[in-house]
């Protein structure tokens, strides 16, 4: 019962062995950025659609972990902000930067729309309104001709010194790390704690003097923001826009990696990303895995290749689901207590973060 | 000087269900009010229409003489309205620190977006959110608890940390909804002290629906008996428990 | 993603092109309905069970895999069976385990059970789409319009079967909930203590309805697909647009999620609109069923949560 007072004790003395590890995991982590900067384009594509999966990961954490709405619609917003930074920096030839900031604003204006609609269905309901909603931005603004280029797609190309896959990758690595700060930012000040009031009971959150419309549509907003950028840092990844890459698959997809991560935590929403980024374009090149194909007939195998990660993933989802709500950060839980100065084995009444 | 809390002609319909009916009732300043009451008699429902989050189909809330009806519930904790709930208005997954700077929200005096910025004006506020929290704790006697996740406490002290959030809110009109519910006579015996004290030390007005006869007796001063939505009859604890109709109530309900 | 005329179909055939898939909406809507009932779930795999059902059913017709080549009437029958059993499963390894849990994870659970069907179809067909044979045989005879012309929907026997078969399943399994028995077992189902009270236990039940909602799905599914290629996760699935997932769901909706009568007449309208939102949207509007759909969904919620078509309790 007493258990509180020697843990503060420990952590008021922070000495050189205590920091040294630390230093080291954190540099390795920072090396590991630098490797994927640095081997090639292949390898850079890749890792810079982790770092957007973890902007957008991180995105749908506000709305689903935080404020416990569960949008199946985060591709329509993802997708507006990649039409609107591919439309302003082709058809106006608005500046990187000004793109990027009109495709954050789309995916704004997008959610905001959701949050409006929020307000007065919720639940279950709101799931089916937010899926019917991504999907009709999908099959209408992403497909008019005038916005998108028509069938070829709209280009949205890069500027010069972002030419290389590996700055790129370096840019969006600094999204990434500026989402995870506003996360970060978010749960230790009054709009989060607002927000997970607002998740454990609406009532409850008004009664403690939070604005309840107010708060959801800030989320909303926020997290639209978040979509809308990744979404633009989507579009000058592959250089182009194509409305038919923003399917209900991806939205899908999102809620995968959320919920695997881990719903509701920052690192496992961050590892979980990563995770779902990579799993489609690594899985197949894994050696027990391609074992696997192998026993099988030519034609299947490959089959296997192509579309195993989709079914990996959603068996993954369904495990998490049954056996380890808590997703990926229950098990990573100790590394990132360690990694951000508490100690790695927690006194057991105590909580995580 | 108008009374704190002045609810005239309150009605409240949910389908086929008159959940409250024509009802009024007044705390005055420094008053301790006690609202009473068989299971399903409308007590939770005033309560929700007094605290803002149920409107009523007729009638009117009014604080210190304003009419605040339709007035949003968490602008009602701006005016000073703080509130408790019959089962545990705590956000569970949080830890008690957590809640109780939760519920200093209107307290924080930075905007969101600075928040998430992150200046330092915004971690001189959050100190100060803490150390009043740290207060909170050591008036109630439960510092032990600050980092203790709420979803891992006992029933009968999540009562008392919810009367601690409720108290974060810097009321002036305190609504507790079963405060002593989870908890042994002795802790109850407490809890009456504790509210008296309250009352004594900040000068608290409060509504109080309460099941447990002898912690009514000791700390209201008047009280409101509630039955099928309609009020009964009110006074002073002792006319009260003497009322026919007020024993019929409780036993026909049990029966 | 349906054979949508970019215009100049005559409103006969509209009707009754809009007839036959609203039946299929419909009959999907059933089965969303039924499991909300039972269990406040919103099942987002209705469709794709349904749609493995059929995918068993056409590997049996063409062979495909470990599966011996079947005659028709026998792998439609093999197909039905093996949807029942994928409702039945999915509630007993899935569902069941997680019951108690919130019903937001419920539906991710659900949408993830969905995406593993239509990926383990897609691990076995690849990208070499086979095609469902129609029902009726390759009879035809112009109801409306000529035979000659692809955008008369309805020229064969085919058509008419399906409206036969699905409104028949329909009639039969709003009658079944009709009766004592059925009634009983979606009210005792709502309500565990009171069921348990009575010595009805809740997990027969809740496999019950999803076995149902399994046979549904796949009889909807079959007639959906009769005719077309089968694409994994694509015509009976949710991943291309406003699949049947979104119109059965919007259909449940306009029953206000609880009418059986009314999830099945909601299929059919939508069927209808969907024919005609097609047809009048002007070509310069791209996605005009997707507009439509999500106007109707959010009118519906907004104006009347209990449904159009509901009953008023």
């Amino acid at each position: 019962m007493t258990a509180g007072t020697y843990d503060t004790g420990l952590r008021a003395r922070p000495d050189v062995f205590a920091l040294l590890p630390r230093a080291v995991a954190w540099l390795a982590i920072g090396g590991v950025v630098a490797l994927c900067a640095s081997t090639g384009a292949t390898v850079a594509g890749y890792a810079t659609l982790a770092a957007i999966y973890v902007v957008v990961g991180l995105s749908l954490n506000v709305v689903l972990g935080y404020t416990g709405q569960l949008s199946l619609g985060h591709q329509g917003l993802v997708g507006a902000g990649a039409l609107l930074a591919a439309y302003t920096s082709t058809a106006h030839s608005a500046p990187f930067v000004v793109a990027l900031l009109f495709g954050a604003l789309a995916g704004g204006i997008c959610a905001l729309v959701v949050g409006f609609v929020a307000l007065r269905i919720s639940g279950l309901y709101l799931s089916l309104v937010t899926l019917v909603f991504g999907v009709t931005l999908q099959q209408s603004l992403f497909e008019v001709n005038a916005l998108t280029g028509g069938g070829a797609g709209e280009p949205a190309n890069r500027p010069h010194f972002l030419f290389s896959n590996s700055r790129f990758f370096l840019v969006c690595t600094a999204f990434a790390i500026a989402a995870t700060y506003l996360d970060y930012r978010l749960t230790k000040s009054k709009a989060g704690r607002a927000m997970f009031a607002i998740k454990a009971d609406e009532r409850v959150a008004a009664s403690m003097g939070v604005n309840v419309v107010g708060y959801k549509l800030f989320a909303f907003v926020l997290s639209g923001l978040l979509a809308g950028l990744a979404g633009a840092a989507l579009a000058f990844s592959s250089q182009q826009f194509n409305g038919s890459d923003y399917s209900f698959n991806l939205a899908i997809l999102f809620v995968l990696m959320t919920v695997v991560g881990g719903v509701g935590s920052r690192a496992g929403v961050i590892v979980g990303s990563i995770f779902f980024a990579l799993l489609g374009s690594l899985l197949p090149t894994l050696r027990p895995f391609k074992w696997f194909a192998g026993l099988f007939p030519t034609q299947t195998a490959a089959n296997i290749l192509q579309f195993g990660p989709g079914f990996v993933g959603a068996l993954l989802l369904l495990l998490t689901l049954t056996f380890n709500s808590g997703g990926i950060a229950q098990q990573i839980a100790p590394v990132v207590r360690w990694l951000t100065g508490g100690r790695f084995k927690e006194a057991d009444h105590a909580s995580g973060s | 000087m108008p009374p704190v809390l002045e609810v005239s002609g309150v009605s409240v319909r949910f389908g086929g269900l008159q959940a409250l009916r024509d009802l009024s009732l007044e705390v005055n300043e420094w008053e301790i009010v006690g609202l009473i009451g068989p299971n399903g008699a409308g007590k939770t429902t005033a309560f929700n229409c007094i605290a803002g989050v149920q409107r009523p189909d007729r009638g009117i809330v009014r604080y210190r003489g304003r009419d605040v009806t339709s007035v949003p519930a968490h602008k009602r904790v701006a005016l000073g309205f703080g509130r408790t709930f019959q089962n545990v208005g705590m956000v569970k997954t949080s830890t008690v620190l957590d809640n109780l700077k939760t519920a200093q929200h209107l307290k924080a005096d930075y905007s969101a977006p600075a928040g998430l910025i992150g200046t330092t004006m915004v971690s001189i506020r959050e100190r100060e959110l803490t150390r009043r929290a740290d207060a909170l704790l050591e008036l109630l006697g439960l510092t032990a608890l600050r980092d203790r996740l709420v979803s891992s406490l006992p029933y009968g002290q999540l009562k008392l940390l919810e009367l601690g959030c409720a108290l974060a809110t810097d009321p002036d009109l305190l609504l507790l909804d079963e405060p002593s519910s989870g908890m042994g006579p002795d802790e109850s015996e407490q809890l009456a002290d504790r509210l008296l004290a309250l009352r004594a030390e900040f000068g608290l007005t409060m509504l109080v629906i309460e099941h447990h006869v002898p912690l009514v007796t000791r700390v209201c001063d008047h009280v409101y008996v509630l039955n099928f939505g309609e009020l009964l009859t009110d006074g002073v604890p002792a006319e009260v428990r003497a009322h026919p109709g007020v024993i019929a109530a409780y036993l026909g309900s049990t029966a | 993603m349906h054979v949508f005329a970019s215009g100049g179909v005559a409103v006969p055939v509209q009707l009754a092109t809009g007839i036959v898939v609203g039946c299929g909406y419909g009959i999907f809507a059933l089965g969303i309905v039924l499991v909300y009932k039972a269990s406040r779930i919103f099942n987002f795999a209705q469709c794709e069970i349904g749609a493995f059902g059929a995918f068993i059913a056409l590997c049996c017709v063409h062979g495909i895999g470990f599966v011996p080549k079947l005659p028709f009437p026998l792998a439609i029958l093999i197909g039905l069976v093996a949807g029942t059993l994928t409702g039945l499963g999915a509630e007993r390894f899935v569902i069941r385990p997680l019951f108690s849990a919130p019903r937001a994870t419920l539906l991710v659970a659900t949408a993830g059970l969905a995406l593993g069907f239509a990926s383990l179809e897609a691990l076995i067909l690849g990208t070499n789409f086979k095609v469902l044979p129609n029902i009726g045989g390759p009879s035809k005879f112009a109801l409306f319009g000529s035979s000659s012309d692809s955008n008369s929907y309805l020229y064969g026997w085919t058509q008419i079967t399906t409206v036969l078969a699905l409104v028949g399943t329909a009639l039969a399994a709003v009658a079944f909930f009709r009766t004592r028995y059925g009634a009983a077992v979606l009210a005792v189902s709502q309500d565990p203590t009171a069921a348990s009270v009575v010595g009805i236990k809740v997990s027969r039940i809740s496999a019950l309805v999803w076995g149902i909602a399994g046979f549904l799905g796949t009889v909807a599914a079959i007639v959906t697909l009769a005719g077309k290629p089968f694409i994994p996760g694509g015509e009976s699935g949710f991943y291309t647009g406003t699949g049947p997932l979104i119109l059965a769901f919007t259909a449940a909706a306009l029953g206000g999620m609880t009418s059986l009568s009314g999830a099945f007449v909601g299929g059919l309208a939508l069927g209808i609109i969907e024919q005609v939102a097609a047809n009048y949207m002007p070509s310069s509007v791209p996605g005009g069923t997707a507009i439509v759909v999500f106007a109707l969904l959010l009118v519906v919620l907004l104006a009347k949560p209990t449904g159009l078509l509901g009953k008023t309790t």
